[in-house]
This record gives C-alpha cells, sequence and structure tokens, in this order.
C-alpha cells in the first residue's frame, strides 16, 4: 500500500490530475463533511474543499514519504476552514441561518438541531474542529490527533474540554 | 460516560446530517480547479512578482521623498538633492602629470602620467573637465609647441580613459583645448608650419570630426613660442574664441570660429596673417558679448572688446609694473580679478567693470627680485566655487619641469594667501571641478 501511495503521489508530483484524483476521492467525501460542520454554510463549504485541493497539489511535495494523504488533507480543510473563518467577507455575512439549515422533521428535533449547532458555532475553532472530527466524522482519536497535528492524549484532553463546553452551553447533563 | 457519548455523537451527526449537503461533482471540480491554478501558477508568480516588484520601486519613492521630507524639516517642497560630489582642483604639470587635489588641504587625492613633456612648458588651457564632470580631459605636451593627442582620466579616481589622436601630420601640435558646451565636442587649437589649426573632435566616439586652417601664417616659420594660451566658447555655444601670440605682435591677438556641427568657420582678419582681434595674445575672460582680455603696453592695460573686435573700453589694472596674463571674473561678473606674473613683480588688483576703478589689494614687489612669498603672483588663475582664487606660483618665466614651484588659494578680496602647497614641477593649468 505504501509503495502504491509513493507511485501516486510522484504522479501527482510530476502534474497527473487523474493520478491526483484517485489520490484524493477516498478523502474528498469525509473533507466536504469536515468543511460543513466547520462552516455550517455548503457553499462556503464546497469552496474550501476547493481550494484546499489547490494548496494540497501545490504543497504535495511537503508530505513527507509514506505519510497518508487523509488527514494531511483534512488538515489542509480545517485550516481553510478557519481562514474562511477569519476572513472580512465571512464575518460581515455572517453564518447561514441554522433554522433554515436545520433538517425537516418534528419541531422538537429542529429545536435540538438548531441548538447542537448554536452550540458548536460557539466553541472555538480548534475545540470545534475536534468535536467534528470525532462525533461527526467518526474519526478516531488518533486520526483527530493526525489531522490537528498534536499528541493522541493533548487531543483527549482537547477534545474532553471541547465537550464540556458543548455541554454547558446545551444545558447540562440532563438533556442527554 | 459512553452512553453519554453515544448521546452526543448521535445528536451532532442530526444536527449536521441536516446541514451537509453531498455534492458528487465536487472532487472533479476540486481537481480541475488545482490542475488550471497549477497550470497558470508560473505567470501567477511572474504577475506577483511583477507587482512586488512595482510595490517595491513605489515604496522606495515614497520613503525617499518622506526622508527628503523629513530632512527639510517638513517645510517647502520635497527636492531631490544633487548626488553628493565632491569638489576637487585638477592640475597639469610641466613634467607632464595629471592631480587631482584636495581644495582644503591642497594635498592629491590622484595623479596619473599624462605623458613626457619638454623640460619648459608655457601655461594654458590644457585641462577641461566634462560637462557632467565625470572625465577630465588633457592636453598634455610633448614639445613646446604643443601635444598630439587628447587623453582623458576618470574624474574622481583618475582611471585612465580614451585618448584621440589629433592628428596625422607630423608638425601639428596643439596648445590649447575647449569644450562646445552645446554638444560636448572637443576642440583643439593649434598649428603646423605654416597655419593655425582648430580641430574638432567627439569624445564619444574618440574621433576627429574635422581640422580647419583658420589662418595662414606669412612668411617660412612661425615665430618662434608663438603659442594659443586660451581657448573658450561663447556662452551660446556658437563662437570659439581663441588667443595666439607672444613672439610676433603682428601676429597676436583672439580669433574666432563660428561652429556649427562639425563646419568651422573662421573669422576674416583686416589683412593676411594677422589676428581678427588684435592683442596681447594672452589669456582672456568672456563678459557677457564682449571680450575681456590685456595688451602689451607699458603700463599693461585691461581692454574691453565687442565679440567682433571693437574697442569699447581701456581700464588701467592696478598692477602698473606688473605683468598679467589671465583675467578673472568674479562670481558675480562685475569684477575683473587680475593676477600678476611672478617674474613681472606680481600682486593681486580689482577692477571694477562697471566704473572702471581699480584697486590693487596686493602691490607688486619691488624690481629686480620675485615678489615675496606673502605676495600672490602666477599664471592660470581660476576662481574656485567657494569664491577663492587658485593660482600657478611660478618662479620661473616658463613651467619646469624640474623646478620646485607652488599652487596658491587666495582671497581675491583681500589678496591674502590662504594655503598654498609645493608642487615638484611648474604648474601649466588648473580647473575645478566638478
Amino acid at each position: 500500500m505504501a509503495d502504491a501511495t509513493a507511485a501516486l503521489f510522484l504522479d501527482v508530483r510530476v502534474g497527473d490530475a487523474q493520478a491526483f484524483e484517485a489520490a484524493l476521492a477516498p478523502v474528498i467525501g469525509q473533507a466536504h463533511r469536515l468543511a460543513t460542520g466547520m462552516l455550517r454554510d455548503p457553499a462556503a463549504a464546497q469552496d474550501a474543499v476547493q481550494e484546499a485541493a489547490i494548496k494540497a497539489w501545490r504543497k504535495l511535495d511537503r508530505l513527507r514519504e509514506g505519510a497518508e494523504l487523509g488527514p494531511w488533507f483534512l488538515g489542509i480543510v480545517a485550516n481553510e476552514c478557519r481562514t474562511t473563518l477569519r476572513s472580512r467577507w465571512r464575518r460581515s455575512v455572517g453564518s447561514l441561518d441554522t433554522a433554515r439549515l436545520a433538517a425537516p422533521g418534528r419541531t422538537g428535533d429542529v429545536e435540538q438541531s438548531q441548538d447542537v449547532l448554536s452550540a458548536l458555532a460557539a466553541l472555538r475553532h480548534s475545540d470545534r474542529l475536534v468535536v467534528v472530527l470525532h462525533y461527526w466524522l467518526d474519526l478516531p482519536i488518533d486520526e483527530v490527533a493526525a489531522v490537528v497535528g498534536a499528541s493522541p492524549s493533548a487531543t483527549k484532553a482537547r477534545l474532553y474540554r471541547a465537550v464540556e463546553k458543548l455541554r454547558d452551553r446545551l444545558g447540562g447533563e440532563g438533556r442527554w | 460516560m459512553i452512553d453519554r457519548d453515544d448521546a452526543l455523537r448521535t445528536r451532532i451527526h442530526a444536527a449536521l446530517d441536516g446541514v451537509y449537503q453531498p455534492d458528487p461533482g465536487l472532487l472533479r471540480r476540486a481537481v480541475e480547479a488545482a490542475e488550471r491554478r497549477q497550470r497558470h501558477a508560473p505567470r501567477l508568480r511572474a504577475l506577483l512578482a511583477a507587482a512586488l516588484a512595482v510595490v517595491a520601486a513605489v515604496l522606495v519613492v515614497v520613503l525617499t521623498l518622506v526622508q527628503h521630507q523629513l530632512s527639510n524639516g517638513n517645510h517647502g517642497p520635497v527636492r531631490t538633492p544633487a548626488p553628493a560630489t565632491r569638489h576637487l582642483i585638477y592640475t597639469l604639470d610641466a613634467a607632464g602629470t595629471v592631480a587631482a587635489l584636495d581644495p582644503q588641504t591642497l594635498r592629491p587625492v590622484w595623479h596619473a602620467a599624462a605623458g613626457a613633456p619638454p623640460s619648459d612648458s608655457d601655461p594654458a588651457s590644457l585641462l577641461r573637465l566634462s560637462a557632467d564632470g565625470r572625465t577630465l580631459w588633457v592636453l598634455p605636451l610633448t614639445d613646446r609647441r604643443g601635444g598630439t593627442t587628447l587623453r582623458s582620466f576618470d574624474a574622481a579616481s583618475g582611471a585612465p580613459g580614451a585618448s584621440i589622436p589629433l592628428s596625422s601630420q607630423g608638425n601639428a601640435a596643439y596648445h590649447a583645448l575647449a569644450i562646445d558646451p552645446s554638444n560636448g565636442d572637443l576642440v583643439a587649437v593649434g598649428q603646423d608650419a605654416t597655419r593655425i589649426l582648430v580641430t574638432v573632435a567627439d569624445p564619444r566616439r574618440g574621433v576627429v570630426l574635422s581640422t580647419v586652417a583658420t589662418r595662414t601664417l606669412p612668411g617660412a616659420a612661425p615665430v618662434s613660442l608663438d603659442l594659443s594660451t586660451e581657448a573658450r566658447f561663447s556662452a551660446d555655444g556658437s563662437r570659439l574664441y581663441y588667443s595666439y601670440g607672444g613672439g610676433d605682435p603682428d601676429r597676436s591677438g583672439v580669433d574666432w570660429v563660428t561652429v556649427q556641427g562639425a563646419t568651422l568657420t573662421p573669422c576674416a582678419p583686416a589683412r593676411p596673417g594677422a589676428a581678427c582681434i588684435p592683442g596681447s595674445g594672452l589669456g582672456f575672460a568672456l563678459v557677457g558679448n564682449d571680450l575681456l582680455t590685456l595688451d602689451n603696453g607699458a603700463p599693461q592695460h585691461l581692454i574691453e572688446l565687442t565679440a567682433g573686435g571693437a574697442p569699447v573700453r581701456r581700464l588701467t589694472t592696478g598692477l602698473a609694473a606688473a605683468g598679467v596674463t589671465d583675467p578673472v571674473l568674479s562670481g558675480d561678473g562685475r569684477t575683473a580679478i587680475l593676477v600678476g606674473e611672478c617674474a613681472g613683480l606680481g600682486g593681486l588688483a580689482r577692477v571694477d567693470l562697471a566704473g572702471g576703478a581699480a584697486q590693487a589689494l596686493s602691490t607688486p614687489g619691488a624690481a629686480g627680485g620675485l615678489p615675496s612669498a606673502a605676495t600672490p603672483c602666477g599664471s592660470r588663475p581660476h576662481l574656485l566655487s567657494d569664491g577663492t582664487l587658485v593660482v600657478a606660483r611660478l618662479d620661473t618665466a616658463a613651467a619646469n619641469a624640474n623646478s620646485p614651484a607652488a599652487l596658491q588659494v587666495i582671497d581675491p578680496t583681500t589678496g591674502r594667501i590662504l594655503r598654498q602647497t609645493t608642487t615638484l614641477a611648474g604648474i601649466v593649468d588648473v580647473v575645478e571641478g566638478p
């Protein structure tokens, strides 16, 4: 697998778009979900993934030999989301109305989804990132750690603190 | 904890699944965008580099202007100062050495050999600076009658530059040099066996453009030591004036040549072989359209002539017993400053050109000896940019390659010698620049 990945990367590095597409295919769905979870805006999420793909191709030679593309690309997507959120455009427009994006269903479900989205939106970028990666993309701690570039123990501690904040915002344990 | 964790996971899934909108075409679009950007990257990088270069240039200009504004104390318009230039005094001595001296210390900044001159040389306009002050042109003397090749030196460093042979004729020799202010051409005045010659050379190409015989000298050969001492262009660059004289009063005086590019049209003398403006043939100065020179009378007089040679007035020099070779104009052009030759008792006088009054600031020395060390005397006086006067002090009739001499800086308002330096050989020309 490592040899095949290395050959693939070599093709990508010499400008083979098909090879790049093949390398990106397994992770593009996760990347899109990550961007959606971080930005809560489908259009902005698509833009972020697209921009991350451009940067990934340009920076592919920085990917360590033998390293997996998935966590590395998700890290680029996460950074792109942070850049998007920091941009003046995002601040002036604001995030998409969470009520409009809530899944259709019972009124109570919509309210609960709105609460969760609002609570996620209130988290710091780094806290929201570990929560989205672990609780929505269902990545195990070590893979979350690879994406955020921290040790598993540090990532676990960060996740614990993030969840505590999220629970506080959602009204405490009683509501789980 | 696990139950609570699962509950949280479920709620987050429920919330974000509602936001997520799968996009099957995203991968293709992302790859195409990456490929497109990669393809245009070199062009983008070039554009970025160009933009950065423009920004950097603008910043440099802005910072320079700001700095100038600050240095001006925020008063008045921002002016771009001229680059710092160092004024130097340039000398050519009878040993063929050209030197650049610090005007304050009179110590050499650089010196270089310009040629192998005769043992005795007559002072004349043999040094000229190009209009931009970067090149010093020298007419080194190869025999008493003159030189045959122009040589150039970097005015700042003394590094030798181009040389221009003036004539292929074996008996032609040049003794005065001027630079055409309109185009920078070099013009040398000399003579061959029977004629006075004016030669124009292009310093950029290093070639002679034209030579014209301006006057045919009657007789079998020119009188010994008849030479051109001074060559100057009129302010508008249309006329070159040169002096010629020495041994034969009938031939001495000033001629002019009308210059139109490389075409030279000599003036027409009143009688064949004579000067267009008969006179001493010594140095002269240009005052507007008039000519200021000295006669050979005893006592000697300062004479003003029109551009065509008609006498305007005759003024006393204030140095009755002295011999003066070269009049110098003060900075405002209102006063003639006269320095007596050392062999002719020396002294320094000022002549008010408006009223005609002469004032001797330093009286000539006693007859029968050389002027005292405190008495200004010499040849090739040159007014420096700081208003002081520099003079080549020669204690012999001609500049000698082996006789020590001196260069003196004099206050022309008092006649006091401010500083001087001893030279190993007599100085034959002095200029200042840039």
